[in-house]
């Protein structure tokens, strides 16, 4: 009697009231139902998004949360799934190829046009300067 | 042409059969041409509800099988007039009348009225199939419980499945008192997960009862009660007006209490 007078009083007391916790079981229901996804299908989905992304970049397994969402009638995965870094073979910039020998013949001819040089005279010092 | 619309829920006691009553019988006040149909084949109900038991001499079966026309079928209601109910057999099953028989049926029935209300059986089998073969449109009924909301939304998945594109929520039995202390979900909570629009909102009422030991819908009642009003408007609703939902929130608070205490007329 006391306790429900005190939560009349103070609704905030009863924050763990059966009204919330049918909502949220109901969301996640039907969350699942909606989707006519299986647990097993989600589960190979799951597998086999991570095989495909685990061919480029190194997930964080243990940060990686994969779960369906209900919003006005749609059903969305959702997949959070850290990378910790690109696979080496797939760095933009490669160490090796620019190391590798290309036989001069197969190289285009590079001209000079001589007259045309000293166009360039009040900039070649401060080039040196950057060399040195 | 009329318009074909099912009344459905999944879930089974929910009040598709008190709604289709009291729906139909508003409208027919509202000076429409209506016919209810039973499509509750083997426990039919809508009869008692309407108090036309006693008339129905033959059912839509026997319309099927050639036993009679459909107008011999049809039960003129004493009241209105222009409300007429075709009985569904009590003594066939579910699975003695098959979707393209029913399309065929109520076809025929949309060329005489303007509203064909379909009260479907509980379940998605057959009867459900079959109540919802013809129609354009549904009303889905849920009480403000888990397992009713869980079926309502199996429903609204398999109406829009069978391309019934115009979907409205009834909401029965709702007590305000219970969602004003958190017991109950409120006309919102299931509003917002079911995500479709709402038609109307019936309160628990004893007068349901009531009107259904007599046969009489509450809408026909002299003097207004809740439930009956909630229907009024559904029809109104349905029926093109724009008419503001039933305040039911109580203010139940002490703080309200000591409020209304000290702002009550002396
Ligand atoms: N708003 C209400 N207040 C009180 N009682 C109600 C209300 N609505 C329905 N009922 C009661 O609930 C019971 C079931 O109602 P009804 O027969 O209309 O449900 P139904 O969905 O047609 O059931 P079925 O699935 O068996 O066909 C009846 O006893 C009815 O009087
Ligand atoms: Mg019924």
């Amino acid at each position: 009697m006391l306790i429900e007078l005190l939560e009349k009083i103070f609704p905030t007391l009863n924050d763990r009231n059966s009204r919330q916790e049918v909502k949220n079981r109901l969301k996640l229901i039907l969350a699942h139902d909606r989707s006519d996804l299986t647990p097993q299908m989600i589960e190979s989905m799951r597998q086999e998004i991570l095989a495909v992304m685990s061919k480029y970049v190194d997930l964080d397994s243990d940060a990686m949360d994969f779960t369906l969402e209900n919003r006005s009638r749609v059903t969305s995965l959702v997949a959070n799934l850290p990378i910790l870094r690109v696979k080496p073979e797939f760095y933009t910039v490669k160490g090796e190829g620019i190391s590798q020998e290309t036989p001069i013949e197969d190289l285009p001819e590079i001209s000079i046009d001589e007259s045309a040089i000293g166009d360039f005279q009040g900039t070649s010092e401060l080039r040196n300067e950057n060399f040195k | 042409m009329g318009r074909v619309i099912v009344i459905t829920s999944g879930k089974g006691g929910v009040g598709k059969t008190t709604t289709t009553a009291n729906i139909g019988m508003a409208l027919a006040q509202r000076n429409r041409k209506v016919v209810v149909v039973d499509a509750d084949f083997g426990l039919r109900n809508l009869d008692l509800l309407l108090g036309l038991e006693n008339r129905v001499v033959y059912t839509a079966v026997d319309v099927l099988s050639g036993q009679c026309r459909l107008e011999q079928a049809l039960v003129k209601d004493k009241r209105r007039g222009n409300l007429v109910l075709l009985p569904a057999a009590q003594n066939r099953t579910k699975d003695s009348v098959n979707p393209a028989q029913m399309r065929q049926l109520i076809s025929a029935l949309t060329k005489v009225f303007d509203y064909v209300l379909v009260d479907s059986p509980a379940g998605i089998e057959m009867g459900f199939q079959n109540a919802i073969a013809a129609a354009t449109e549904a009303i889905v009924v849920t009480t403000p419980e888990i397992s009713a909301v869980r079926d309502a939304d199996r429903v609204i998945g398999l109406l829009e499945a069978n391309n019934i594109k115009k979907s409205g929520l009834i909401i029965n039995r709702i007590r305000p008192k219970m969602v004003a202390v958190n017991d109950m979900m409120s006309v919102d909570d299931v509003t917002e997960i079911l995500a479709i629009p709402l038609l109307g909102v019936v309160p628990e009422d004893e007068k349901v009862i009531v009107s259904t030991n007599k046969g009489e819908p509450l809408v026909l009642s002299g003097t207004p009660t809740q439930a009956g009003t909630a229907f009024e408007n559904i029809a109104r609703r349905l029926d093109g007006e724009k008419v503001e939902f039933l305040d039911l929130t109580v203010k139940d608070d002490l703080l309200s209490k000591i409020k209304s205490f000290f702002t009550r007329p002396i």
